[in-house]
């Protein structure tokens, strides 16, 4: 996380958009390892950051033998109230954190495991997503 | 990996402060979790949960937050964050958080906010 903000930094990236580079390979990171190597140490998460004049890509791979899902980043965005409702872990925004923080997400399968590669461009390609209505709206009759 | 989050609670009626320094990730989930059953045993209604100390947060801590909102619901309390980075603050907007819990920018903006309704 620390290196892919060096690089981002030096870049030119705004602090802004180094803090959402870092949580994303940070949530990445953490879905190859829970998901994708399933908590195995003897298993590799590999981090490769490519920095291209206009954009940086950032690859995470694990060492799944499972395929992953069909276009996991086109699945329904989890709500806290899904989460919050009886019997529901709470568990499981990584994907949508990692689709909300960097421009493009792309996951695929290959012989050596599951691999998401992010692009962030240095001119943002999609504006940063509107705030949610907040708890003083939100509870406007009882606050 | 073990846990790298501690948590100090203070009772600052009506509010009940916890304090969290360290990560809030899947390996601080204990600790938080304990110090809101002991507040809950104390009686408490209005937890402020304060970031100010917290260097990381990842989205397994977060979530460690959304169960803890899940409990406050059942239990007819008030779960209230301060303290978080701009930064953090953002994904809780973006997660849609900031319609479940009152973010305020340090404890005591949340302190008066909590004197001011009375």
């Amino acid at each position: 996380m620390d290196l892919a903000a060096s690089i981002a930094g030096y870049m030119g990236f705004s602090p802004e958009r180094i803090e959402d580079i870092r949580t994303a390979v940070s949530e990445a990171t953490l879905n190859a390892i829970e998901h994708g190597n399933r908590l195995d140490p003897a298993t590799e998460v590999r981090v490769v950051l490519l920095p291209e004049p206009d954009r940086l890509e950032i690859s995470v791979q694990d060492q799944s033998i499972v395929p992953l899902p069909a276009a996991p980043q086109l699945h329904p965005a989890p709500t806290v109230e899904s989460k919050l409702a009886a019997g529901s872990r709470t568990r499981g925004w990584g994907v949508f954190l990692m689709n909300s923080l960097v421009d493009e997400v792309d996951f695929r399968s290959t012989g050596h495991g599951n691999v998401v590669r992010m692009t962030i461009h240095l001119r943002r390609q999609v504006p940063p997503l509107e705030r949610t209505h907040s708890w003083e709206e939100s509870n406007a009759d009882t606050a | 990996m073990i846990s790298k989050a501690r948590v100090d609670a203070r009772d600052d009626l009506p509010l009940t402060v916890l304090e969290i320094s360290g990560e809030v990730t899947t390996f601080a989930e204990q600790a938080i979790v304990d110090a809101y059953e002991q507040a809950t045993e104390r009686g408490a209604k209005m937890i402020l949960l304060d970031f100010s100390n917290v260097s990381y947060v990842n989205s397994a801590g977060i979530s460690v937050i959304i169960g803890l909102v899940a409990q406050a619901r059942e239990r007819d309390q008030q779960i209230l964050v301060s303290g978080l980075s701009e930064h953090y603050t953002r994904v809780f907007h973006i997660m849609g958080l900031e319609s479940y819990v009152q973010l305020f920018d340090d404890k005591e903006q949340a302190r008066q906010s909590v004197r001011a309704r009375g």
